[in-house]
């Protein structure tokens, strides 16, 4: 059998490091938690409108603090001295050092029992519970049957086993009032004796809720998981229609693409052919004007020779024509033989 | 007296005193004056060539003579002159050759007119003991790849002194291939090297010199390799030299970065043939024998076809490449050029290549050497060495001159080396057959692919011209060797307005700059056709 916690498992540590959950600084002036318990305890009177209560396992008595400030005659007990001693001054006087392993002393409306056995080892539960059921008629009850990794956990039950033990000592769920707001195990039980009908329609009515509700949400899932389906099939077909049009887009583009890259090809090698026949004009002109050049000067000098050629013909010509004049003359006067010829023939 | 404008730089070492006798008169010949000439002599054990030398430089205080006092061999006598030199270019001349009487006018006249030359060289020839000129070598323009197969700037090489000295002058260690390794470091950092197509030199072929058996000196050729490849490693190109079948001439294999990823471009229809006796699919074939003969793997096939193409030959094409296929269909009338285009715009390779699809791959490792040169940002396109299916040669890189456009070393037998070594180093060229090719992609798109005007004749001259245009050598490739079962009979229908397009862009071409015909100084008269050019000289 499993051990159970003791007082100094409570420290100022356990309360400081939040095992609580919810907000830090667990103590009445802490707005946050004194808004939740006030809460609490407008619920708490609502549902049962207890004239006493007693809260075991109150810890620093804040639900107690809460229940006075509405009249409610409360007290509370824990095992641990820290809690108590560190409690508010104005609740302090109600509050004590005490197990719920001892009777408690007294009856009462109402004991609050809020997430406290899972604490305590399966004998001191076991002596808890009857203490608790021979002080009062009506238990409210809370305890996780998880949260392991809190390590004063060490008597999780589920909620069934607690009801059954309970059941045992002739409490039984009070299945009018949903105690969800505090917790979703917390059930508040009450003392009575209830015939086997009773009990069964009152179960039955639970059941029938949750059973509809499950019913109904198991049609819901698998209308939801054929929706899912049919959706799926319709994306997937739209995809894969879409992925198929766009190939095809882009095989076109990359037909587009070659096509251009093929223009700007033979557009680069008319342009790289036409500076080269441009570079090559060029050349061919500087040459052809060189060529031009050369014959003007070429003919700038055959027209000089021309000239001094025509200047030299006149001179001859000239020269020439005196010379025939002469030759003329000459022949006009016989030559000297013949005169003496004539002379000595006496013609 | 102010620096000249040329230091000529001799190492002497014991030359017969009457060839020195004629080296002299050679210099003193020169119809320009402004130059020093120093003579290194290397302790040659007779006085009489330091006798001769005295006896110029006492007449002529432009010459002056170093007397070394230990032999130190090439080299050393070498920077001597190279460290005594005051003039501003540094001219190399041996002690038993000629310079031609306008060779420092020639060179002069070209620093004249480019002020950022660095190096200059000019053709060559030999002179026998007779004094009879033969061998001429009229030589490319300014070719860096065919200075790594072959040290063919030689003499006359006219350097910058400063960047002479900048590189190191001659090192040792490379004695007998010195003037190569030179030659490589300073072409390496020249601003401008200028080629003058005048012989000016002539080179004496004196029994056990260089020039008339290079297989006297085989340590020479061990030594050049070595430089060649000293200079790739300088330069970062990842490559082997080797020894080519010729003496002084250097087989370069390059390495082709596994991650390039290549797209080989094939136009086909599909046509069958009759080769060696049996009847083949042609495009098949080119694509089995690519494959086999390349161990590149990143490499895509992009084969476009005409409409008849048959489906057995596109099957039989999966079944050769497998996933390195890329088929595209071609709907249009036939235009080479265009089919080309357009499988090159569709292939995913930085580096394409241009095949034919009438071909056959000879060479191991051709896809790799005929891609790795483009590694060189300046070169533009790369070409190879095809052979009839007779095995001769059908071409061995282009040659644009006397307005025509030539496969100037056609029908010499496939064995032949070709003048000078043409067909068996890499070299620059004009241009290169498209049946063979390959380019980087970034320039296939800048100079805008084949001119589709062009439809079939005259798209891989004008490419060529582009390419060059574009300021990129061309080089031919010898390592790279196929079979083109082009038919050599068929003569191909050439059209006017074919040549006019492309006479039209770039002008009629007179000279080729890589394949100077002979005679320079008596105009060639117009021969031809194709085989003009082509110099038997196996």
């Amino acid at each position: 059998m499993s051990e159970g916690t003791r007082s100094e498992d409570y420290s100022g540590t356990y309360y400081n490091d939040a095992h609580l959950g919810g907000y830090d600084n667990y103590t009445w002036d802490n707005e946050e938690w004194r808004a939740f318990f006030h809460s609490l305890a407008d619920r708490v009177v609502a549902i049962a409108n207890p004239r006493s209560v007693l809260d075991v396992g109150c810890a620093r008595g804040l639900f107690v603090q809460a229940l006075a400030a509405r009249g409610v005659e409360a007290s509370g007990i824990d095992i641990s001295e820290h809690a108590i001693a560190s409690a508010h001054a104005d609740v302090r006087d109600r509050l004590r050092v005490a197990s719920a392993t001892a009777p408690l002393g007294g009856r009462y409306d109402l004991v609050t029992f809020i997430e406290v056995i899972e604490h305590m080892s399966p004998a001191d539960a076991q002596l808890a519970l009857d203490n608790i059921t021979a002080a009062t008629d009506l238990v409210l009850f809370s305890s996780s049957p998880g949260d392991h990794d809190e390590p004063t956990h060490i008597n999780t039950r589920p909620t069934a086993q607690w009801a059954a033990w309970f059941a045992e000592r002739g409490f039984f769920r009070r299945t009018d009032v949903d105690l969800s707001f505090l917790s979703p195990w917390a059930v508040l039980f009450e003392r009575g004796e209830l015939t086997l009908r009773t009990l069964t329609q009152r179960y039955e009515q639970q059941f029938a809720v949750v059973n509809t509700e499950l019913m109904e949400k198991r049609q819901a899932l698998l209308e939801s998981h054929r929706r899912i389906s049919s959706l799926n099939d319709q994306l997937e077909s739209g995809v894969s229609g879409k992925v198929a049009e766009q190939a095809a887009l882009v095989r076109q583009w990359e037909a587009e693409v070659l096509e251009a890259r093929h223009q700007l090809l033979t557009t680069r090698d008319h342009v790289v052919g036409t500076e080269a026949e441009v570079a090559r004009l060029t050349r061919d002109n500087e040459r052809l004007r060189g060529d031009l050049a050369r014959a003007k000067k070429q003919l700038g000098n055959v027209r000089g020779r021309l000239k001094q050629m025509r200047t030299r013909m006149g001179r001859l010509e000239r020269r020439n024509r005196k010379l025939a004049d002469e030759a003329a003359a000459l022949r006009r006067r016989p030559s000297f033989a013949r005169r003496a010829a004539r002379k000595a023939l006496g013609r | 007296m102010s620096a000249p404008l040329f230091s000529i730089v001799t190492p002497v070492y014991e030359p017969p005193v009457d060839v020195l006798a004629d080296t002299i008169a050679s210099v003193l010949a020169q119809d320009f004056e402004d130059w020093e000439w120093i003579l290194v002599d290397d302790c040659s054990p007779s006085e009489a060539v330091r006798d001769l030398i005295r006896e110029h430089a006492g007449r002529d205080p432009r010459i002056r003579l170093v007397e070394r006092e230990t032999n130190g061999h090439i080299v050393a006598a070498s920077n001597d002159g190279i460290e005594a030199a005051r003039g501003e270019f540094i001219v190399l001349l041996d002690h038993d050759d000629l310079l031609t009487p306008d060779a420092l006018s020639a060179n002069a006249k070209r620093i004249a007119r480019n002020d950022d030359v660095d190096y200059l060289y000019s053709d060559e020839d030999k002179v026998d003991d007779e004094g009879n000129l033969y061998d001429e070598f009229r030589k490319p323009d300014w070719s860096p790849e065919r200075l790594r197969g072959q040290m063919y700037t030689s003499h006359l090489s006219v350097m910058r002194t400063e960047v002479v000295r900048r590189v190191g002058g001659f090192r040792e260690g490379y004695d007998g291939s010195q003037d190569h390794d030179l030659a490589l470091r300073v072409g390496e950092v020249a601003r401008r090297v200028v080629h003058i197509p005048e012989v000016l030199y002539h080179w004496r072929a004196v029994v056990g010199s260089a020039s008339a058996d290079i297989n006297a000196k085989p340590y020479a050729t061990i030594a050049g390799a070595k430089a060649v490849q000293d200079h790739m490693d300088r330069l970062g190109l990842p490559a082997e030299v080797g020894q080519g079948p010729v003496p002084g001439h250097y087989r370069i294999t390059r390495r082709l970065d596994p991650a390039t990823r290549v797209s080989v471009v094939i136009p086909t229809i599909g046509q069958s043939a009759l080769i060696w006796g049996s009847r083949r699919l042609m495009v098949v074939e080119a694509v089995r024998s690519l494959l086999a003969h390349t161990e590149h793997e990143n490499l895509e096939i992009v084969v476009v076809y005409d409409k008849p193409t048959p489906r057995k030959v596109l099957r039989q094409l999966e079944e050769a490449a497998g996933d390195k296929l890329v088929l595209v269909r071609f709907t249009r009338p036939f235009n080479y050029s265009e089919k080309m285009n357009v499988g090159c715009l569709r292939a995913s390779g930085d580096r394409l290549v241009f095949l034919n699809d009438d071909v056959e791959v000879i060479s191991e490792g051709w896809l790799e050497q005929l891609v790795a040169p483009l590694d060189e940002p300046d070169v533009g396109l790369t070409g190879a060495r095809l052979y009839f299916g007779d095995d001769t040669v059908q071409h061995a890189g282009h040659a644009y001159a006397r307005g025509h456009y030539l496969h100037p070393f056609r029908d010499l037998p496939r064995e032949s080396y070709g003048p000078f070594g043409a067909l068996i180093i890499n070299r620059e060229a004009s241009g290169v057959t498209a049946a063979c090719a390959a380019m980087r992609r970034d320039t296939f798109v800048q100079i805008g692919g084949f001119c589709e005007a062009l439809p079939a004749n005259f798209n891989d001259v004008d490419l060529c011209y582009k390419v060059r245009r574009h300021g990129q050598r061309i080089v031919y490739v010898a390592a790279v060797e196929l079979y083109h079962f082009e038919s050599r009979t068929r003569e191909r229908a050439v059209h006017d307005w074919e040549r006019d397009l492309v006479r039209g862009r770039w002008g009629m071409p007179f000279v080729d700059p890589y394949v100077p015909g002979r005679g320079r100084r008596s105009p060639a008269g117009r021969k031809g056709g194709a085989r003009a050019t082509a110099r038997a000289r196996a």
